[in-house]
């Protein structure tokens, strides 16, 4: 199988006690797992965690992929601008160990005083499969994280483009599987010092395992989100790009003066806010009506138009209301600048 | 407007008996003070019970504890029963009978009675750069003084049960620095700055500036899995024989619909009508699994008991009642820990995105607006009536920011700056309806002879802030 491994190292840390340490060389196993004994309390044995499990989010497993897309449009300024990524995030927890605590205490006895190690650091790599590029090792954003203790944490990682496109084509082909290798270490001692020797405590491997993790887009349709970003915008800072070859095509005296637009939309607080672009003798066909201000591309907007001639009167057009932003209206044209139905950012 | 459904709970027990014990609450603090000045209070909290520092071997509790007919509850955790962290870091002076507690995790702020999501999104002006959004969120850890409650019940139960009751144990707020960090590079977010950490409350308020795209990334990612970050409690080191030195971590996340974010679901104090009621002030539908309470056993031990509510849904703003007389007297009994609501919310894409919504906001319309003078084709136009200038005399009181006074200014124009943007006006409301302004027009032909309007001319309804002076108005101006 091909595989990639992404490699997501965190140290955590560790309420070891200040002289208290786990001898690995003398570990016995039992039902609960591996317990070790302690290198100077005799009765004190150590267990370590067994496995980290995925955590339980509401009666299903937390684990979430979202692939996003999104392409710029000439609206808000940046047509042809393409993103598209995805993020993995998984959470990992360490069970209680109340019952195998319990468990080993039955093994080793009733003296044995059985304490919970809590491993110092963790390593985590992630396996794709399906993938076969290798990723560096140390790219999730947790990776610097300092020491701390933990019982749960949440992974968070960017996918490439090539985990991306093959996640994505796993999940519409029914299931995505990763799993996630896991190796944890705590200060311990590899073998008991000889009489009158220095203990020599040093990080050594406590539990290493394997979590899978099959998401399937059947069983669970929501632990894949799929956002086109473009589509779902529900403001921007919106520019139109208005029309009219009126003025310039006269070719010469005209009464008509100018045409005016004014273009209303809503921001974001509610208000109506308005960009006005005129054209007279000698302006360009088109014109950009920007706002600088973010207005709301899912409540449209109002178009007015006036002449104004010569003589100084002003000739006002009925209002518009347009649904759809455009990207580019023709203010002179009767035709034109009609409601295409069609939603541009999607278009673009 | 949606009507609120009121629905009564039939109710399943799910319960053995118990005995009472009473239960020592502490209190938290709830003046706002310095970060140092409350480790220092921390500090001498625990300096005065004979305190020496935390050891560095926490208890976990959760391990260590077996809180009887807990696996009877389907989906019910420790956590779910209490939201501080169930390690606790006892002293390293055993005497002293003090161990240490820490939140261990933060949530999204919510309190349905002040507004709610303590979230907000602004667009600004384009012109602040391209990181144009800016995402502010408070993050709480939501523990209360029953939390504290449960913890110290879950303390004295362990060690009751390892015949370990020389002193009544006291729990302290670990004396630590919170730091949150949240690394979203995943996300496009190249910084997340955390502005404050309360140290009261360790309510963290960080802000987030992002651009469009990316804000619906994120904004879009609210809704489902959340953002994820941590909080780094480093110990402060007060004493040579404390040993625990190294930071303890907690977790973070900010996503909507988690209900540890919010006030917990408690029994209320007073059944008016001998009815319990229950509601839902989320935004999203709450799901009701279990009304349960933690009693202490007569002869030792932690019990939990309680009903099961069937997963009842209630829609937000509805309310659930409970006859208070389908519970037993247990339940208030002085043996009961405490008692709430195991609870969840149904997370929804679309009430999600108008709770988004609704925590968005932007700048809008400016109050002022430049006045612009217009001369319709100037250059034939003073050809036409042999004109030098052409004058016009605004009078408003919207050029005084605060209408005190009505200002009266005059523009000469020569038809070369055209259109001619002028003085800004203020769009204060006019009281009284009145005109924006009046202006009067000038014309100085090339004899040196001048015109003007005697009376004040009104704005046109079209382009109020535009003056336009075409042919008609100098003409008429030129018949005065």
């Amino acid at each position: 199988m091909r595989a990639c491994c992404a490699l997501l190292a965190l140290l955590i840390a560790v309420s070891a006690p200040a002289a208290a340490w786990p001898v690995l060389s003398e570990g016995r196993e039992t039902a609960a797992g591996w317990c070790y004994p302690d290198h100077e309390e005799r009765q004190v044995w150590w267990l370590p965690p067994e496995t980290a499990t995925l955590k339980d989010d509401g009666g299903r497993p937390d684990v979430h992929l979202t692939i996003f897309s999104y392409l710029g449009v000439r609206e808000t300024g940046d047509l042809g601008t393409a993103r598209a990524g995805a993020v993995l995030q998984f959470t990992l927890e360490f069970p209680s160990a109340g019952a195998r605590l319990a468990e080993a205490q039955r093994w080793l006895g009733p003296q044995a005083k059985i304490r919970p190690l809590v491993p110092e650091q963790i390593d985590a790599e992630v396996v794709f499969a399906g993938v076969n590029s290798v990723r560096p090792a140390t790219l999730a954003e947790d990776d610097e994280t300092g020491p701390g203790a933990w019982t749960e944490r949440r992974f968070a990682m960017r996918l490439t483009p090539e985990e991306t496109a093959v996640v994505a084509d796993a999940w519409e082909h029914g299931s995505v599987i990763l799993s996630v290798n896991l190796a944890a270490s705590a200060t311990v001692l590899a073998a008991r010092p000889a009489r009158g020797a220095d203990p020599e405590p040093d990080l050594g491997a406590v539990l290493t395992d394997s979590v899978p993790i099959a998401i399937d887009s059947n069983a669970d349709p929501d632990a894949v989100t799929v956002l086109e970003l473009d589509a779902t915008m529900p403001a921007a800072y919106t520019s139109l790009e208005l029309g009219c070859a009126e003025l310039g095509a006269s070719g010469g005296p005209s009464d008509l003066a100018r045409v005016i637009a004014v273009v209303e939309a809503e921001a974001m607080n509610g208000d109506l806010i308005d960009q006005e672009v005129r054209f007279s003798d000698g302006s360009p066909p088109t014109e950009v009506a920007k706002f600088d201000r973010a207005v709301r591309l899912d409540h449209g907007y109002r178009l007015r138009v006036a002449r104004v001639y010569a003589t100084g009167v002003v000739e006002e057009q009925p209002a518009r209301r347009v649904e759809v932003w455009q990207g580019f209206v023709d203010i002179c044209s009767v035709a034109a600048g009609t409601d295409a139905g069609l939603d541009p950012r999607l278009l673009y | 407007m949606k009507r609120r459904a009121v629905i009564v709970l039939l109710i399943a027990f799910i319960a053995l008996p118990a005995v009472a014990q009473d239960v020592k609450m502490l209190k938290l603090r709830a003046s706002f003070i310095s970060m140092g000045q409350a480790t220092q209070q921390q500090r001498d909290q625990a300096v005065s019970r004979g305190g020496q520092g935390p050891g560095a071997v926490a208890l976990p509790l959760a391990d260590l504890v077996d809180i009887k007919q807990l696996s009877r509850f389907e989906g019910v955790g420790y956590g779910d029963l209490c939201r501080l962290s169930t390690n606790v870091y006892p002293d390293v002076n055993s005497d002293s009978g003090i161990y240490y507690y820490y939140p261990a995790r933060w949530y999204l702020h919510f309190e349905p009675e002040e507004g709610g999501y303590h979230l907000r999104i602004e667009y600004k002006a384009s012109s602040t750069g391209t990181n144009s959004v800016l995402l502010t969120a408070q993050l709480t850890p939501g523990y209360d003084q029953q939390d504290l409650a449960v913890l110290q019940a879950m303390l004295e139960e362990h060690l009751r049960s390892q015949g370990n009751q020389r002193v009544q144990p006291r729990l302290l707020p670990l004396p630590a620095t919170p730091q949150a960090e949240f690394r979203l590079a995943s996300w496009d977010i190249e910084e997340v700055t955390v502005n404050a950490i309360e140290p009261d409350t360790n309510t963290i308020h960080l802000s987030i500036s992002a651009d469009v795209p990316t804000k619906e990334l994120v904004t879009s990612t609210l809704l489902h899995e959340g953002l994820p970050g941590s909080v780094t409690l480093v110990p402060d080191v007060w004493s040579d024989l404390q040993t625990l030195t190294s930071p303890v971590e907690g977790y973070a996340e900010i996503r909507l619909g988690d209900i540890t974010g919010g006030p917990t679901v408690r029994w209320p104090r007073s059944t008016p009508g001998g009815q319990a009621e229950v509601v839902n002030g989320w935004p999203f539908d709450m799901r009701l699994s279990y009304l349960v309470y933690l009693l202490r056993d007569r002869d030792g031990g932690l019990r939990l008991r309680g009903w099961d509510l069937g997963d009842r849904v209630l829609a937000p703003g509805d309310t659930a009642k409970i006859p208070a007389s389908a519970l037993n007297m247990e339940f208030r009994s002085e043996a009961a820990v405490d008692a709430r609501f195991v609870a969840s919310l149904v997370r929804d894409e679309e009430l999600g995105r108008s709770v988004i919504d609704s925590c968005t906001g932007g700048v809008g319309a400016l109050p002022v607006e430049n006045l612009v003078i217009d001369i319709m084709q100037p250059e034939a136009l003073f050809d036409q009536y042999a004109i030098y200038r052409v004058a016009v005399e605004v009078r408003s009181a919207h050029f005084d920011p605060e209408g005190r006074e009505v200002i009266t200014r005059s523009y000469v124009l020569d038809g070369a700056e055209n259109p001619l943007t002028t003085d800004p006006l203020y769009l204060w409301e006019e009281p009284s309806g009145g005109d924006l302004y009046q202006y009067r027009v000038g014309v100085v032909t090339n004899d040196g002879v001048t015109h003007a309007d005697e009376d004040w001319r009104r704005p046109g309804s079209f382009l109020p802030y535009t003056i336009n002076i075409g042919s008609d108005v100098v003409e008429a101006v030129l018949a005065e």
